[in-house]
């Protein structure tokens, strides 16, 4: 079993649809698991149709809660938190749930033993079936940290799937960014696929999240996503990435294709057989052996 | 000695699982006894870290070595630490794993054999790995 | 007046909208004024800088505290480890490991420790970088690639903004970083109104709706709305806004143009000007949006 996470270091660059795409061309000649590791913005189940079989609220970590009866208004609380987490209201000491670390420094500083840790529910988790295979993913409520442990959560638990139905594939949809989501996303992965966009920050993002898979030690490649916006930018990642010795696996050109797939809920190669499509084709044939199959 | 190895379910017929942090159960065999205790993982549900905490609660049990199939950086650094040994096991139940062992037929892990899973360290940060204080960070205690 | 442009999903065009709102705020500042601020939130991919470049004057280390053992004090009695929330110590019988990484630098082991054994140290994961270009101010917060933790370092940008007066009485216009967790709660705290840009697709009104629950229903901020990419062909996201009674503040047309420029790091109203009337509409009516719920 092997899994591939697809990356982008900046936004929108269009990792879903690639996702998408590869999970269709790989459900042709084998058996996968998706997960969809961008927790934030969870979006590969709005083309694939998931339907879901089981679902499971996710304990994020824990937030202090006072027991005002028990108070005796002495403020260590307030003095000990670093996150600026407990508020004073005329004397009466209260936590902001949302400002909450959870590092129960207060409850463990109160001298009237007054402050407790409860769970906080902050997402949900779900294994779905879809028409390409098995889908891990989930949703973190608005506001809510710790997506890195949701993230963790979800590779976890495709990688079990994938054990369980002896999968060849497990496909990682990842986050935008270089923190603990995208942290979670890639470490452990046989290759990243960074989806890299031929812009002045696309290019700047690349350079970060590559960073972040060497600092993990996976192995990367990379693909182009809608070069033809900028064939200049374009060209200077190809040189880029010989430079620096990575794979560049191809050019994808920019495909109205795309969004419209999407608007129908169904992935490119799915929908099209233009220029994209044929792209995508392309960039599987390559990628495959990279996956030692 | 006692051993720890990584299970999927509590008892000798368990399977050894494929990860440590995270594992479902800890089996304790001792070798001069033959008693076997399973224990639950506790940091099955922790938000992160769970290869340190279920490190230090293996090294707390007083064992002399792990099996595991894979065990993570941050948990063999706090192995490692204490002195225990860490062997890989790709499969086979707890019994098999540890006769495995006496027969001298595991390979003893001296470094990671996973990525960690969450979390900064490696050669670039200069940041990674834990600060040790007191007693030697010596390894090869004999079997 | 602080205003944050954010956005569920990445790459809707936060930046490209932000960068033109400022610049428009910018060329109005008038020679009394105080300069108004534009800050980058996006700390794990802060790109405000390669399309407005900046004189650089300062950059300020961010730093958290790692608590640091004394062999000598140690007594291994494990308190430490128990208190840690994050399994960021390993309490051994002979040793004490820290794994700086996993620290939150709460404080609570040092607090806590009887021997009084932990100090702490602080540690570089980020930093804030502060200038000016034309008629703008202009800060950074960047995340050292590795760390793990944004919200640190955009706190940080804030206060490092605020502690120099750039916010009283002019216009600071935030970056935030895409989705909905904890980095873009600390963006959008203390706003007086939030611009949410997304585009006319299916992802783009389901991130829509996530933002929107953060900026709305969990802050309580006045929230309006930037179509992005408008092509015409999808009203689901005009309509969720019509029906939820969101304002929408802005439309950019899907042109290849706005694309090009934006590839090439140019501000769309540098690049194209005909869209400077756009920028400046919409900047009033978010204005005029923060002003009505202010108290």
């Amino acid at each position: 079993m092997k899994q591939l996470v697809v990356l982008g270091g900046k936004g929108g660059t269009g990792k879903t649809t690639v996702v998408a795409a590869l999970a269709q061309l790989m459900a042709t000649e084998g058996r996968l698991v998706l997960a969809d590791a961008d927790v934030d913005a969870p979006n590969l189940g709005l083309l694939l149709a998931p339907e879901v079989l089981y679902g499971e609220r996710f304990v994020g970590g824990s937030e202090a809660v006072i027991d005002e009866t028990a108070c005796i208004g002495c403020g260590t609380c307030q003095d000990v938190c670093r996150y600026d987490a407990v508020l004073a209201t005329d004397g009466v000491y209260t936590v902001d749930a949302i400002a909450c670390e959870g590092c129960a420094a207060c409850h463990y500083a109160c001298p009237a033993g007054c402050i407790d840790m409860e769970p906080a529910e902050s997402g949900e988790w779900y294994r779905s079936m879809t028409r390409l295979g098995d889908l891990v993913h989930a949703r973190l409520f608005a506001g809510q940290e710790n997506s890195g442990k949701l993230v963790s959560l979800v590779r976890h638990q495709a990688q079990v799937l994938a054990q369980d139905r002896d999968a060849r594939w497990v496909l990682i949809d990842g986050s935008p960014g270089i923190g603990c989501p995208v942290i979670a996303a890639v470490t452990g992965a046989d290759l990243a696929l960074m989806v890299a966009e031929p812009t002045v920050s696309g290019q700047h993002d690349l350079d970060r999240v590559l960073g972040v898979a060497a600092h993990f030690r996976v192995p990367a490649a990379v693909v182009i996503n809608k070069g033809d916006i900028n064939p200049g930018r374009s060209a200077e990642i190809e040189a880029y990435c010989r430079e620096r010795d990575l794979p560049m696996l191809g050019v994808l050109p920019y495909d109205d294709a795309a969004m419209a797939a999407m608007r129908q809920g169904r992935t490119v190669t799915e929908a099209s057989d233009g220029p994209l499509a044929q792209a995508l084709r392309g960039l599987w044939a390559v990628l495959k052996p990279m996956l030692g199959q | 000695m006692k051993i720890a190895v990584s299970s999927t379910a509590p008892g000798a017929e368990a399977q050894v699982s494929p990860i440590f942090g995270r594992c479902n159960c800890f089996v304790v065999v001792d070798t001069e006894t033959q008693a076997v205790a399973s224990l639950a993982n506790p940091a099955l549900g922790a938000s992160g870290g769970a290869g340190i905490q279920s490190a230090q609660y293996i090294v707390q049990q007083g064992v002399q070595a792990v099996i595991s199939g894979n065990v993570g950086p941050n948990a063999m650094q706090v192995l490692n630490a204490a002195g225990v040994d860490v062997y890989a096991a790709t499969g086979g139940t707890v019994a098999e794993v540890v006769a495995a062992l006496q027969a001298g037929q595991l390979e003893a892990l001296t470094g990671p054999s996973v990525a960690k899973d969450f979390g900064k360290g490696g050669p670039m940060g200069g940041m990674g790995g834990g600060r040790g204080m007191g007693g030697g960070m010596g390894r090869g205690r004999g079997l | 007046m602080r205003l944050v442009i954010a956005s569920g999903k990445g790459g809707t065009g936060k930046t490209l909208v932000a960068t033109s709102l400022a610049l428009v705020a910018a060329e109005r500042a008038t020679g009394s004024d105080a300069l108004p601020a534009l800050l980058d939130a996006d700390v794990e991919a802060p790109n405000v800088a390669l399309f407005v470049r900046a004189e650089v004057s300062e950059t300020v280390a961010v730093e958290r505290l790692v608590p640091v053992v004394n062999a000598a004090l140690c007594t291994h009695c494990g308190r430490c480890a128990e208190v840690c929330q994050f399994n960021a110590i390993a309490a051994l019988p002979t040793q004490t490991l820290v794994f700086a990484e996993l620290c939150h630098g709460c404080g609570s082991c040092a607090l806590q420790c009887p021997a009084g054994a932990i100090t702490e140290e602080p540690q570089p994961m980020g930093r804030v970088t502060l200038g000016q270009a034309a008629g703008l101010r202009l800060g950074e917060g960047e995340l050292q690639v590795g760390e793990a933790m944004a919200t640190p370092v955009i706190r940080a940008l804030k206060h490092e903004a605020q502690r120099r007066g750039w916010d009283g009485e002019a216009l600071t216009i935030i970056d935030a970083p895409p989705g909905t967790a904890c980095p873009v709660i600390e963006a959008l705290r203390g706003a007086d109104a939030a611009l949410l840009v997304t585009e006319p697709t299916p992802f783009g009104l389901h991130d829509l709706r996530m933002a929107v629950e953060v900026a709305r229903d969990v802050l309580g901020l006045p929230v309006g709305v930037a179509i992005n990419r408008d092509d015409g062909g999808d009203g689901s996201v005009a309509a969720y806004c019509a029906q939820e009674g969101l304002p929408v503040l802005l439309r950019l047309p899907l042109e290849r143009e706005i694309a090009a420029a934006y590839s090439d790091g140019q501000p769309l109203v540098t690049a194209l000007p005909r869209y400077r009337p756009t920028f400046e509409a919409a900047l009033d009516a978010l204005l005029a949006l923060a002003e009505e719920a202010r108290p």
